[in-house]
């Protein structure tokens, strides 16, 4: 399978998620996953999904990834708390020569990250999560097609906006059956 | 070849956004129709075919001419949506004058000027086929590149209409629910727990609930609010 081809099956792919067949959380795993198999370059991924007091769903493709992005969040430095932040795209290319989170990259160094990148994830003009994306091996993002990495942040943004909208109402339903079987259905005699 | 009238990728994307808290299942498989007419080249008109409880119903429509097309169908229990419902395959015809499959649904289509139609079944997975995407143009052919075009466009649109279903159904599901929480008495409510708590009769927990709002100097309203949402707080856990 020549790279474009594998760049149109995940995008296929990503556009046939069904929202309403799991929570919030197993989407965004799908989509995560979808990531690192779908992405040239890519050997592990993140993905943040904001609710209106943070960060609410959190999904890694591997442990690496979970490190990683658990590195940024206990730090509150790197290019993935910059994208929540500024909602800009930010490449962290290679890792030792970077000196704009010097508190995540040597750490992040250490742990063998050759490259990163924060993709900021934005639906409807609302800024909704980010997408990181990690390579470990030494020719890190090296010719990867960062457009294509766009244009798959771009259709996730609006797939996790549908899935969070989704969930958002499931919630509230569960909220409202438990209210409802807490009273009596009628008043007593 | 045609083209797609604008990028296929970027319209197939909007497709997934489609779940807004501020739209109905007809706006949002509005959105479907619309952006069908957008990238099918011979397409000049297009709805969405919704099957359920045994009836079919043209739920979206970019225009008056679907409804009344999509009507010559339901009324004859013949055509190309309800075959490619039946089917979940395919249905095109290119110049429908020449058509024989559907002779009852022809001559009142062509009298609205139709000459050609594509039906894309809607079809996820474990879940059947759900829905028909109704193409229509008074143009020109439906040539076999428009159904190339429809069959990408199809996985995505089929995703969409499900995920604007299954919206809908939840929203549905809460109006519901509000409305059942809304329709019990507050007051009774609150007899109700009083009643179980205090293993009393119904003239008991009133006067008990009325003793409370005196004691407290709060409405017996309030106080009942207070006893359905909380009731831990008003007689101890």
């Amino acid at each position: 399978m020549t790279p474009e081809d594998e760049n149109a099956e995940g995008l296929a792919r990503l556009s046939e998620i069904l929202v309403f067949e799991q929570p919030l959380g197993g989407t965004a795993q799908d989509v995560v996953d979808l990531a690192r198999n779908s992405l040239g370059q890519c050997d592990g991924a993140g993905i943040q999904v904001l609710e209106d007091d943070g960060v609410g769903v959190r999904a890694t493709t591997d442990s690496r990834s979970f490190d990683l992005d658990t590195l940024q969040d206990e730090l509150d430095d790197g290019p993935c708390v910059e994208s929540l932040r500024d909602g800009e795209r930010h490449d962290l290319e290679p890792v030792t020569s970077d000196e704009r989170w010097p508190s995540f990259a040597p750490p992040a160094r250490r742990t063998g990250l050759v490259a990163c990148c924060a993709l900021p994830l934005v639906a409807h003009g609302e800024l909704i999560g980010v997408l990181n994306l990690y390579a470990w091996p030494a020719v890190g993002f090296a010719g990867w097609d960062r457009r294509h990495c766009g244009t798959f942040a771009y259709r996730a943004s609006n797939l996790l906006s549908s899935a969070r909208t989704y969930d958002r109402r499931q919630v509230l339903i569960a909220h409202l059956e438990a209210r409802l079987a807490a009273i009596p259905a009628r008043e007593p005699e | 070849m045609d083209e797609p009238r604008v990028p296929l990728e970027e319209e197939l994307s909007e497709l997934a956004g489609l779940l807004q808290t501020d739209e109905s299942l007809e706006t949002m498989l509005g959105h479907v129709a619309d952006i069908a007419v957008r990238v099918i080249p011979a397409c000049d008109a297009a709805g969405v075919t919704l099957f359920e409880h045994d009836r079919v119903t043209t739920a979206a429509a970019s225009g008056s001419l679907v409804q009344r097309v999509d009507n010559h169908q339901y009324a004859t229990d013949e055509g190309p949506c309800l075959e490619s419902l039946r089917t979940g395959e395919i249905r095109r015809s290119p110049v429908l004058a020449d058509d024989t499959r559907w002779p009852k649904f022809r001559g009142p289509t062509l009298d609205e000027g139709v000459v050609s139609c594509l039906s894309l079944p809607l079809v996820i997975g474990n879940h059947g086929t759900g829905g028909v995407l109704n193409l229509y143009s008074q143009n020109r052919s439906f040539e076999e590149t428009d159904e190339v075009i429809g069959r990408r466009f199809m996985p995505p649109a089929s995703v969409a209409v499900a995920n604007a279903r299954a919206y809908a159904k939840a929203h549905a599901v809460i109006e519901q629910l509000q409305e059942a929480l809304q329709s019990r008495d507050v007051i009774g409510q609150a007899k109700g727990i009083v009643q179980v708590r205090e293993h009393c009769g119904p003239d008991e927990a009133f006067e008990r609930l009325r003793d409370l709002s005196q004691h407290r100097n709060i409405k017996l309203r309030d106080l009942a609010k207070a006893v359905v949402e909380s009731p831990d707080d008003i007689f101890g856990g």
